[in-house]
C-alpha cells in the first residue's frame, strides 16, 4: 500500500504531548537505532529495543524540560533498557556485521567503502569499555563530563578511553597514527 | 598549550576544539595537518557508524506507543464507549497516513481506536437504509449489491488513512461495530482487547473488522456479509471465518 502524506489540518489538532514527542521520534530514532545497534550488535534486538526506550520516553515525557538535553535523555533510557532486557544475556556477538550495507553508498570510492567494512569490523571488535564511550561521544553527541556521568566515571578516564578507542580503530586501519605515538611518549 | 597536549586532546576530542587548542591549530602547522588527518578519520568514523535504519522506524515506533497507551488504558478498566474522546483525537490523527504503510493487524489496532473518536456510534439504534448503505460503499468503488442485515448507523470514515464504512449493527447480544476498508490485505485473525473482542477478515476487496464486548454475533455478521458482497466471494472466504 501506498503511504498518503500526513495531512496537516489533522495534525494540528494531536495534542501537544504527542505532538512534541512525535517530533522528537522523527529527530531522534534514526541515531538512536544506530546507538542500539553498535551496543547490542543485532538488528532486530536494536529494532526492539529503541521501541521500548521511546514507549519509556513517552511515559516519562514530563521529565524532559529541555529538549536540548533530548538526546542525553533517550541515551540514558536506552542504556537503562538495554541493561535491563538483554544484558544479562551475556556479551552481544556481531554476527551480522559484514552483511552490513553502507547507509549512504552514493559518492563512496571502492576504497572508502573497503575501509568502512574495516572500521566497522574493528568497532565491533572493540572492548565494551573502548566502544561505549566513543558511541557516546560520535554517535550521542555528549561531552566528555555528561560520558562520564552515565557511565560513572571520571571525565580523565573518559579522555583515555576515547583515545584508546580511535587508537585501535586506526591500528585496524594499518597505520598506527603519529598521535598515538606522540601520546605514548607522555 | 603545547603540541604534546594539543595531539592528546585532538586524539580522543577532535570535534571541539576549545579557544586554547584552536590558537595552538592556528601557530602550528604541524598541528594543523595533524587535526586535519584526525577529522579525516572522524569522516570513515561516521560512516563506519552509519549502519542502515530501518525503513519506516519512527512510524513503527509510534504505531508501538500508541498501541501500548491505548491498551493500558483500556487496561485500567474503562468501557471503550464510556471513554473521554479526548485523549484519543491526538492518537488518531497521530495515525493518519503512516498506518497505511503497517501490516494488516493495523486496521484492526486502528479501528479500535478510531471507536472512541464516535463515542456515539454504538449507542445509535436508527434504521439506515440500503440506500444509504449503498452510497456510502459506492464511495468506497465497492459493490453491495444485498442487504448485510439491519444497519443502525453508518459513516464514511478514514482510519487510518484508509477510507471506511464504519457501520453498527444492533444484534440480540449487543451492538457490533463492523467496518469495511476496501484495499486492506487481512489475514483472518480474531483478538482480545482488554475485553473487547475483535476480529478482523478479508472479504470480496477488502478487509471487514468486527469490534463488539462479545463475538456470537461474528460469525453471523461475517457470512452475511459475505453473502451481501456476492455469491463467489462466500465461497472463497468462508474456510477463513
Ligand atoms: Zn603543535
Ligand atoms: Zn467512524
Amino acid at each position: 500500500m501506498k503511504a498518503k502524506p500526513l495531512r496537516p489540518g489533522l495534525l494540528a489538532t494531536m495534542n501537544p504531548k504527542q505532538s512534541q514527542f512525535d517530533a522528537l521520534v522523527r529527530a531522534t530514532s534514526a541515531e538512536l537505532y544506530r546507538f542500539g545497534y553498535w551496543l547490542c550488535g543485532n538488528e532486530a534486538l536494536a529494532h526492539d529495543l529503541v521501541q521500548e526506550t521511546y514507549l519509556r520516553a513517552w511515559r516519562s515525557m514530563d521529565d524532559l524540560r529541555d529538549t536540548k538535553a533530548a538526546k542525553a535523555w533517550l541515551v540514558t533510557i536506552l542504556r537503562r533498557e538495554h541493561a535491563r532486557l538483554y544484558e544479562r544475556k551475556g556479551p552481544t556477538s556481531f554476527e551480522q556485521i559484514d552483511d552490513l550495507e553502507i547507509a549512504d553508498f552514493d559518492g563512496l570510492s571502492p576504497d572508502q567503502a573497503g575501509e568502512d567494512s574495516v572500521v566497522r569490523r574493528a568497532i565491533a571488535a572493540l572492548d565494551a569499555k573502548y566502544r561505549e564511550p566513543l558511541l557516546l561521544q560520535v554517535l550521542g553527541g555528549l561531552t566528555c563530563e555528561e560520558i562520564a556521568s552515565q557511565l560513572g566515571s571520571t571525565p580523565a578516564a573518559v579522555m583515555t578511553q576515547l583515545f584508546r578507542a580511535r587508537q585501535k580503530l586506526k591500528a585496524a586501519l594499518g597505520g598506527t597514527g603519529e598521535e598515538a605515538k606522540v601520546y605514548e611518549l607522555s | 598549550m603545547n603540541c604534546l597536549e594539543f595531539r592528546r586532546t585532538i586524539a580522543a576530542l577532535p570535534r571541539a576544539l576549545d579557544n586554547a587548542a584552536r590558537s595552538h591549530r592556528e601557530a602550528c602547522p604541524r598541528c594543523a595537518e595533524a587535526h586535519a588527518r584526525a577529522l579525516v578519520f572522524e569522516g570513515s568514523l561516521d560512516r563506519a557508524l552509519a549502519v542502515p535504519v530501518p525503513a519506516q522506524l519512527a512510524d513503527q515506533i509510534l504505531l508501538h506507543q500508541i498501541t501500548a497507551e491505548r491498551s493500558q488504558r483500556l487496561g485500567r478498566g474503562h468501557q471503550l464507549w464510556r471513554m473521554a474522546a479526548g485523549f484519543t483525537i491526538g492518537m488518531g490523527m497521530a495515525t493518519v497516513g503512516w498506518l497505511a504503510l503497517a501490516p494488516s493487524e493495523s486496521m484492526a489496532a486502528m479501528s479500535v481506536a478510531h471507536l472512541v473518536e464516535e463515542p456515539m456510534a454504538m449507542a445509535s439504534h436508527g434504521a439506515v437504509s440500503m440506500d444509504e448503505v449503498q452510497a456510502i460503499f459506492a464511495r468506497l468503488n465497492t459493490r453491495l449489491p444485498r442487504s448485510p442485515g439491519p444497519i443502525a448507523y453508518i459513516r464514511f470514515c478514514v482510519i487510518g488513512g484508509h477510507n471506511t464504512a464504519h457501520m453498527v449493527m444492533q444484534r440480540p447480544s449487543g451492538a457490533v461495530t463492523v467496518i469495511f476498508a476496501p484495499g486492506v490485505v487481512a489475514a483472518a485473525h480474531s483478538f482480545n482487547d482488554a475485553g473487547l473482542r475483535g476480529r478482523e477478515l478479508a472479504v470480496a476487496n477488502g478487509s471487514l473488522v468486527l469490534l463488539s464486548a462479545n463475538d456470537t454475533e461474528f460469525d453471523a455478521i461475517a457470512v452475511a456479509f459475505n453473502q451481501a458482497f456476492d455469491t463467489t466471494v462466500l465461497h472463497r472466504n468462508s474456510a477463513a471465518i
